[in-house]
């Protein structure tokens, strides 16, 4: 259809008529009233809100007053969704009142009349749309006494008054930042009010361009009556101070018998300073596939998510060092009853499960006192990590026979019975916790994150499942005997297969001086070694000179030697790794990438190429972190990811956590972790919104995403 | 008590934005990401596709003769004055009506190269989209609805033409032109400082 151009055809003027009314018939000096601009539109034909929706235009009224007069801000009534080919508007049909208080100067005499005037423009629209515009005027006497009500005009403020929402309910209501591109009005009844539940509720926001008005917007009941609305956000807008804007329900906001099925709000958004990224609030970490699926299903998918996660850990490269001391301890039990199988299965278990409760507890404490640490200060501390050292090379020396101890710790020696063998068993258990925690595998950059945002009860029960999924294999050798029967029964080649296990647990010892040299610099390597050859000699006088067979005296004294031996030895590696590790920190070492062309990572940095239009790859990477050398070593430093880096221009920058950095921590909390590794693509074209890779890289995933930059 | 609804909060926004996700059929292309590719017939009955184009700067106007907005720029000849200037510079401007058959805006191949003839339009071409495929594809609203795309083909600019949400032809003048704004921007290969912003006039009539 071309433009028929019709002479008769009404224009947009013709549709829409104005009045101005008064609700009193004479103005005071300085008292203020009420006016109201009447809008009668034809029938089918509608004009919009302050906030049109996806289409329209809002009337644009320009009030022409006498010198000294003041008009507040428009009242509008509640308005109608209007669905025109499937784009959804807000306004009015058949007739809309807008109301504006004036306020006359004091210095107005009785006996003048006053003129009112405002030239309008409107667009008036049914399934097409069209400009309109119109003036108004209304003449008022000025009176010196009390101003009388006009009654013509009276039923029509009243109709007014009643279209305006309300701003009484008896909820209390909330905004905050929802997972990525929402907003959620969160309800809560007031106290001792018993309002119905609402339903069909809708959300008229104020402002144009903040809320998707096409979106649906589901609302869900929780316990404890607290409901909650999903908003879908316009991208237009990216950071949302306050939701200023209209409630509607089917039922009612308030308990009382006349009901109100409206409510003006306008709730701050909570967090909205800092806690926003990218506008969009927390980011809800996803890597696709199950694991959104999962997290879909609120904490019972947690659950699961943490429970999977645990037991992927047993596969990944961090707990590879302590599970070999499990293994043998498995080898051992072999034969042995199902009773004490499963015993030993129970004590690894809560060995595991204890530590990971008890590592998660210190660290929210650490996080309630105000310390920026996630999940592995327990590898960020010289100390920690030295005595695990030491530990794990004397671990070594008993299962090369060096010394013997009576039920030994770590449950490999000649004896299968007693308290302390079961002792061993937890033992094992806690050593693979607080190694292997603070990896962060598959499924768990999620539920760690999620973890630390949730409540320190709702934390504590995703890290004690992540360290139940973490034993649960164990466990289940434990119960069913038939699974043991892969084990071979112990013998004769036992104790060269004890031999090759203390082997390696010298790899676990190298890893954690591969730590300490990065915490505390690779000079103190030499005299923590020399501390640990001090352990070792400690070592080898007690077990030369205590063993059983030994007189007494002899026993005693191999003992006070050993024991003077062990604690020099321990104090000179202890010392060597704190003093490097204060000198590192002074000189900002903990800054510094060792990595030849990766850069050390920034903020700044990211910025700075992104604004160069450059892309950007972050490794967030920590040595004691093992899947992020693996992925280091197996991906990100291969020939044909370098080259696809390379092609693309991507600017590699490297997030060395080794330490705790603070800076590093918020960064990863930002994108829902509390843990390495992390792996950031930022395009120049989004950069807010960087791709998230998954924790195990593959050469072909990382070309893939850079190739599609 | 509050604090101890936070996961139950979470764990509730990421049901409803996972329902939220599955029922929000309309798609949206978001500034920043490759424009998604396209192949339209134009007035003069020829195939265009956006991926023909690649290397250039492509305009895309969603239009309705009709419309008071779109006539609030075509009756003075600000809008071929646009699209004089960026088609003359190489870039591609294409229109598009998205109107349906029956519906305001809605021409057949004759009656747009005869509206084209008569308007004195610039652009590149006029394209016919009475199904609304690619205006539901861009997420166009209204008309205009305007987007400019980059010669590496990424959407850097989507939303109204200027600043000044009216059907009066008086305020173009004074208008601060987002379109032209990040034209220019893209040919200085610089960052498109209003890169989305909320459309303004008649809704698309799909």
């Amino acid at each position: 259809m071309l433009p028929a151009a019709a002479a008769n055809e009404p224009t947009g003027s013709d549709l829409v008529q104005v009045r101005l009314l008064a609700e009193n018939r004479e103005i005071a000096p300085g008292e203020e009233f009420v006016v109201g601009l009447e809008f009668t539109m034809d029938p089918h034909w509608h004009i919009y809100w302050r906030n049109p929706g996806d289409s329209g235009l809002a009337p644009q009224i320009d009030w022409e007053l006498p010198e000294g007069f003041q008009v507040g801000e428009l009242m509008w009534p509640v308005p109608e969704r209007i669905e025109m080919s499937g784009l959804v508007t807000y306004g009015y049909e058949n007739r809309a009142i807008l109301l504006a208080e004036v306020t006359p100067p004091a210095s107005l005499s009785a006996g003048e009349n006053v003129q009112l005037a405002a030239k309008i423009d409107w667009l008036v629209c049914k399934d097409i749309c069209l400009p309109g515009s119109g003036e108004v005027a209304l003449e008022m006497p000025v009176v010196a006494g009390k101003p009388t009500l006009d009654p013509a005009a009276k039923d029509l403020f009243t109709a007014a008054r009643q279209s305006l929402p309300a701003t009484q309910s008896d909820w209390n209501v909330s905004a905050r930042p929802g997972p990525e591109g929402q907003a959620v009005l969160v309800f809560e009844r007031k106290e001792g009010r018993e309002p119905a539940a609402p339903e069909g509720v809708y959300f008229f926001a104020q402002q144009p361009g903040v809320i998707n008005p096409n979106a649906p917007q589901p609302l869900t009941e929780g316990p404890e009556g607290v409901f909650q609305l999903s908003l879908t956000r316009d991208p237009v807008t990216d950071k949302i101070e306050s939701l200023p804007g209209i409630l509607v329900t089917s039922t009612s906001w308030v308990a009382d018998a006349a009901g109100s099925k409206n409510w003006a709000i306008n709730p701050k958004m909570e967090a909205a300073d800092g806690a926003e990224t990218s506008g969009a609030g927390p980011v809800t970490p996803s890597s696709g596939g199950l694991e959104d699926q999962l997290l879909g299903l609120g904490l019972p998918g947690l659950i699961i998510l943490s429970f999977l996660g645990g037991l992927i850990l047993n596969a990944m490269p961090c707990v590879l060092p302590v599970l070999s001391l499990k293994v043998f301890s498995l080898v051992k039990h072999s034969d042995q009853s199902q009773s004490k199988a499963v015993a030993h299965g129970l004590a690894y278990t809560v060995g595991v499960v204890v530590s990971f409760l008890f590592l998660a507890g210190v660290m929210l404490a650490l996080r309630a006192a105000g310390e920026q640490v996630g999940w592995a200060f327990q590898l960020q501390n010289p100390i920690f990590v030295t005595l695990l050292a030491v530990l794990f090379f004397l671990f070594g020396l008993n299962l090369f026979g060096v010394f013997e101890v009576g039920g030994s710790l770590v449950g490999a020696d000649a004896s299968v019975s007693g308290r302390g063998d079961l002792f061993g068993s937890f033992g094992t258990g806690v050593l693979a916790a607080v190694v292997g925690a603070p990896c962060i595998g598959p499924f768990l950059g999620a539920a760690t994150g999620l973890a630390l945002q949730a409540s320190a009860w709702e934390a504590l029960l995703l890290f004690g499942v992540i360290g139940l999924g973490l034993a649960s294999p164990f466990l289940l050798l434990a119960f069913y005997p038939k699974a043991r029967v892969i084990i071979p029964k112990p013998g004769a080649w036992m104790e060269a297969f004890k031999q090759l296990m203390g082997f390696l647990l010298m790899f676990a010892v190298l890893f954690l001086l591969l730590t300490i040299s990065s915490l505390s610099g690779p000079d103190t390597l030499i005299t923590v070694l020399l501390g640990l050859i001090v352990l070792g000699m400690a070592a080898w006088v007690y077990g030369r000179w205590s063993a059983p067979h030994r007189a007494i005296g002899t026993r005693w004294v191999a003992r006070a030697i050993a024991l003077g031996l062990a604690v020099y030895g321990g104090w000179v590696a202890v010392d060597a790794a704190q003093s490097g590790y204060d000198h590192q920190m002074a000189d900002g070492a903990q800054a510094s990438a060792r990595d030849g062309d990766w850069a050390a990572w920034s903020p700044e940095r990211v910025e700075e190429a992104l604004a160069a239009g450059k892309p950007v790859f972050v490794d967030f990477t920590a040595t004691w972190c093992l899947i992020c050398q693996v992925n280091k070593k197996g991906v990100l430093k291969t020939a044909p990811v370098e080259e696809a880096f390379a092609q693309a221009d991507v600017v590699t920058l490297e997030a060395d956590w080794t330490h705790n950095n603070p800076l590093i921590t918020n960064e990863l909390e930002k994108f829902g972790r509390s843990g390495v590794p992390l792996y950031l693509l930022y395009s120049p074209q989004r950069p807010t919104q960087p791709e998230i890779l998954p924790q195990t890289l593959s050469q072909s995933g990382v070309i893939k995403s850079v190739e599609s930059l | 008590m509050k604090k101890n609804h936070t996961l139950f909060h979470i764990v509730l926004t990421t049901i409803a934005a996972i329902f939220v996700g599955a029922t929000m059929g309309n798609a949206q292309v978001k500034t920043g990401e490759k424009a998604p590719n396209f192949t339209l017939k134009d007035t003069a009955g020829q195939s265009h596709s956006l991926s023909d184009f690649a290397g250039k700067t492509v305009i895309l106007e969603w239009t309705n003769a009709e419309c008071p907005f779109v006539k609030k720029f075509y009756d003075n000849g600000d809008m071929q004055k646009m699209q004089a200037q960026m088609t003359n510079d190489g870039a591609v401007w294409l229109q598009i009506v998205s109107s349906a058959e029956g519906k305001q805006g809605f021409v057949t191949p004759e009656q747009g190269q005869k509206l084209r003839a008569d308007k004195d339009m610039k652009s590149t071409a006029m394209l016919l989209d009475p199904t609304g495929k690619v205006g539901k594809m861009y997420a166009a609203k209204t008309t205009p609805h305007m987007y400019v795309i980059n010669d590496e083909g990424v959407l850097v600019y989507q939303g109204a033409i200027d600043d000044k949400a009216s059907a009066n032809a008086a305020d173009v003048a004074g208008a601060n032109n987002y379109v032209l704004a990040a034209y220019e921007a893209v040919t200085e290969g610089k960052e498109v400082a209003d890169a989305t912003t909320k459309p303004y006039g008649c809704g698309v009539k799909y």
